[in-house]
């Protein structure tokens, strides 16, 4: 993450790489060009095998339009419901014992150690017609028919909000720990209401974390296929999965250009985002 | 900042009967404080013995199990800290990492519903006053510590509380930057005309700086008065150790105001009567113990003889530690002047004081 990550130390003189040291950066780099960067540039030369063919019809349909419409919309609702759910969770990790922090972190976590096609078959099991859910729901009286959660865009939301937490919660708790608690004692002595102080002091303090948290989300949510793939609504399909189906058609041109275009409209959120970054930063001064 | 040169009016505190416990420990019991208006009382005290948690229920960070705090005849004991009017200068500075040095001062304006444009123009005011204006549009991070307690004072006192509250604002600095700082800080809050507690551990710091200074040991206040009363009327040992150099012979009381203990016999003023054989203690400042060869001792009381153990040159005063006969040590710092004689090591000397210099305490 590049946007509103605490700048680096200036004094780096007396530790500074010696000679050799930029060859440490060497493998990661070799791994990155041959399983990474030649992949990518023979997807970019696939994608242009027929001429830019593939990339007319990618955005003149109105079929692929949708797509990415629906993309971007399920990836920005779950970066928004994750920072919904994360920002007052990561507050009280940050106010209790480290016990209890301990407990909390372990409950975020949970959903790292499961794998991801568990998880979605987990909440297929949950949330279908008859599932857990449902029967909850009528049990308590609150419906009477089951409410259809499963293949519909609220089923994939539930889903991928339930993977992507800890990406949010993770950063947001690191940008608290480190807001130093004299400065709320001091914005309180200096006439600040408890509202007042979150939003002028708090939440200013905490904006590096909470726009790590939401650049993650959403740039990992826009990828996602398992889990659109087995709790969404077929009409409501995101880009990897057609990018999938594409693949299983053969249509690798089509799929190529589909995933350079991804590529490329992310890349461009992502630098949008860091100009207003920029900007913001320079007029809280 | 007052616009026009304006003093403002500083308030009375009274604290009665506050105490604070933490779990089992008690911070701090039964404290009772009487502020005058405009009146500098300095808390000096070794860590830990409630003085930074008498100011936090000050500011209203911490409530007190019992007792009320009392701002110009308002009770204040359970207002919300953000509702006092009170300044607070921190020890770490505390500014707003976020915001430049004058939004930091302007910040307490601007929760005072002045308009953003009215609240940089007086901060930029205060900022004048404290010697900062050029770093005006500076983050925290880019200036000095010297620099930032001078934007944290500015910020303290700019919206004119009536009470300004100082947590060690120069325990981060160096000695030097430190005494240009407590000038400073001492003409601004005259200038301001607030009344100021001020927490410190440094008693040099205190005695320059305060009216009054109460001394805090294990929660309690030993003793509350002038730079002076302490120095020269100490009500405890404690306090005698504590506010400048001393000597503290420990012996046997008289009854009368005379101490014997091993090897001399001091005489002076009394603090409290100390029953016959009861053990007591005289208090010497080093500058007002006399030395002279050992063969010219005229008087028995108010003397001791014994040999030069040590001699710490101090520059314009030389130090000299005495080992009496008996085995205790008396400390005679000696101002040099054009006549003065010099002893050496090892020479035998006899250590004496007047009976109005000295103080005999109980125990």
């Amino acid at each position: 993450m590049t946007v509103g990550t605490v700048p680096a130390p200036r004094r780096r003189g007396l530790l500074g790489l010696g000679g050799g040291g930029w060859a440490l950066v060497l493998p990661l780099v070799l791994f990155l060009a041959v399983f990474f960067l030649y992949p990518l540039v023979q997807m970019a030369r696939e994608s242009a095998a027929g001429g830019f063919a593939a990339y007319e019809s990618i955005l003149t349909s109105p079929v692929y339009r949708k797509v990415f419409g629906n993309t971007l919309t399920i990836a920005a609702a779950t970066t928004a419901i994750c920072l919904v759910l994360a920002y007052p969770y990561a507050y009280v990790m940050n106010r209790v014992s480290p016990r209890m922090r301990l407990a909390l972190m372990a409950f975020v976590l949970l959903p790292f150690w499961a794998s991801l096609l568990v998880r979605s078959f987990a909440w297929i099991a949950l949330l279908q017609d008859s599932g857990l859910v449902n029967q909850a729901l009528q049990a308590l009286g609150l419906t009477d028919d089951p409410v259809s959660l499963i293949r519909t865009t609220p089923g994939v939301l539930i889903g991928m909000v339930h993977i992507m937490l800890p990406y949010m919660v993770l950063p947001l708790y690191t940008a608290m720990a480190r807001v130093d608690d004299r400065l709320l004692l001091a914005a309180s002595s200096l006439g600040a209401n408890p509202r007042r102080r979150f939003v002028r002091v708090f939440l200013p303090l905490t904006l590096p974390g909470l726009a790590a948290g939401c650049l993650l989300v959403f740039t990992i949510s826009l990828g996602f296929y398992i889990t659109p793939a087995l709790l969404g609504a077929p009409s409501q399909a995101m880009v990897g999965e057609v990018i999938a189906e594409q693949v299983e058609q053969f249509g690798l041109s089509t799929a190529s250009a589909l995933g350079i275009v991804l590529l490329t409209g992310t890349l461009v959120i992502l630098v949008v985002i860091a100009l207003l970054a920029k900007r913001l930063g320079r007029s809280a001064r | 900042m007052p616009d026009n040169n304006t003093v403002t009016t500083g308030a009375a505190l009274t604290l009665s009967g506050v105490t604070k416990k933490f779990g089992d420990a008690v911070a701090v019991h039964e404290i009772d404080l009487d502020l005058m208006p405009g009146e500098f009382l300095t808390m000096l005290g070794p860590s830990g013995s409630g003085k930074t948690t008498t100011l936090n229920m000050i500011a209203g960070f911490l409530q007190p199990d019992s007792g009320t705090v009392t701002l110009d005849g308002r009770e204040i004991t359970r207002t919300p800290a953000h509702a006092r009017n009170i300044g607070v200068v921190f020890q770490n500075y505390a500014l707003f990492p976020h915001l430049s040095a004058v939004r930091n001062v302007a910040f307490p304006l601007e929760m005072r519903g002045v308009s953003r444009k009215e609240a940089l123009r007086r901060a930029h005011g205060a900022l004048e006053l404290v010697e900062l204006e050029k770093c005006a549009d500076r983050r925290p991070a880019q200036l000095s510590g010297g620099q930032q307690q001078r934007v944290a004072l500015a910020r303290a006192f700019v919206f004119e509380p009536g009470l300004l509250l100082m947590d060690e604002p120069l325990g981060a600095l160096d000695k030097r930057l430190r005494e240009t700082m407590q000038l400073e800080i001492m003409r601004l809050c005259r200038r301001v005309g607030s009344t100021v507690v001020y927490v410190t551990h440094d008693q040099e710091e205190a005695l320059t700086m305060s009216d009054r200074i109460a001394i805090y040991n294990e929660g309690v206040i030993e003793q509350l008065g002038t730079a002076e009363d302490l120095y020269e009327r100490p009500a405890t040992t404690f306090v005698a150790d504590f506010v400048g150099d001393s000597t503290i012979l420990k012996g046997e009381s008289q009854g009368d105001g005379t101490v014997v203990g091993a090897g001399w016999t001091a005489a002076g003023p009394e603090r409290g009567a100390t029953p016959k054989g009861d053990p007591a203690s005289v208090v010497i400042r080093p500058e007002m113990v006399r030395l002279s060869p050992a063969e010219d001792a005229k008087s028995t009381v108010n003397q001791m003889t014994g040999e030069v153990a040590d001699v710490v040159y101090l520059g314009s005063q030389v130090k000299y530690i005495v080992a009496g006969d008996g085995g205790d040590e008396v400390h005679a710092k000696v101002a040099r002047s054009a006549q003065w004689s010099r002893f050496e090591r090892g020479d035998r000397v006899s250590a004496t004081w007047s009976a109005e210099d000295c103080v005999v305490l109980s125990s």
